[in-house]
């Protein structure tokens, strides 16, 4: 100890954005749907009922729309992707996107307990798509 | 009905959705510090009259499972 300051030397201090905090101290939860050869407005989906005693938090999305056949590979490929809240009939949240995309959301998704949501990646070209889409988040 | 019951409680850390030709959807749970797969197939899922488990199937892995 130096010039009579304390010792810290023992006190680790990690900074962390709350999401990662929540993975690590609330229920860590990740999510998947695939979908292969989706005409358009075809769609890959997970669904999940949230019947725990706890609520779900989604911290982030994302989706990747690829064409089935080669011969589309260049051309656009135009979806969005979403989260819908089935119980109270209500979308969370829509983004178009055009091949692919990824958000983390500074303020989460909130699906209570009890609820049952839907996350969706939906093919909006005019022809045959690979889908997936991807969210991520904790259960609190 | 183990997967199911795993499924209902919330009991996983990841879990995919994969539709199958047969018209099933395949879920797929794993969780940390568990060493095994859990998969069913299932057909309109959530769906409380209709809602109908095909299979299940738990594979025990090497590792524990921290993805």
């Amino acid at each position: 100890m130096a010039h009579g300051a304390p010792d810290y030397s023992g006190m680790k201090v990690d900074v962390v954005s709350r999401p990662e905090w929540a993975a690590k101290e609330a229920t860590d939860k990740n999510f998947l749907g695939t979908a292969t050869t989706q005409a358009r407005l075809g769609s890959a989906t997970v669904i999940y009922a949230v019947t725990s005693d706890e609520a779900l938090y989604i911290t982030q999305l994302a989706c990747a729309i690829y064409a089935t056949a080669a011969a589309d590979a260049d051309l656009n490929q135009m979806g969005s992707m979403r989260v819908y809240d089935a119980t109270d009939g209500v979308a969370l949240f829509v983004q178009g996107v055009n091949g692919g995309a990824g958000i983390p959301f500074n303020k989460s998704l909130v699906i209570p307990t009890g609820h049952t949501v839907w996350i969706q990646a939906y093919n909006l070209s005019n022809h045959n798509c690979e889908l997936v889409i991807s969210a991520g988040g904790y259960e609190k | 009905m183990v997967v199911r019951e795993k499924l209902a409680k919330g009991d996983f850390n990841n879990m995919s959705q994969e539709p199958q030709p047969d018209g099933t959807l395949l879920v797929t749970l794993t969780k940390r510090r568990d060493n095994h797969v859990y998969r069913m197939w299932v057909k309109d899922l959530y769906k409380r009259k209709r809602e109908k488990v095909i299979k299940e199937e738990i594979t025990e892995v090497n590792d524990e499972v921290d993805t």
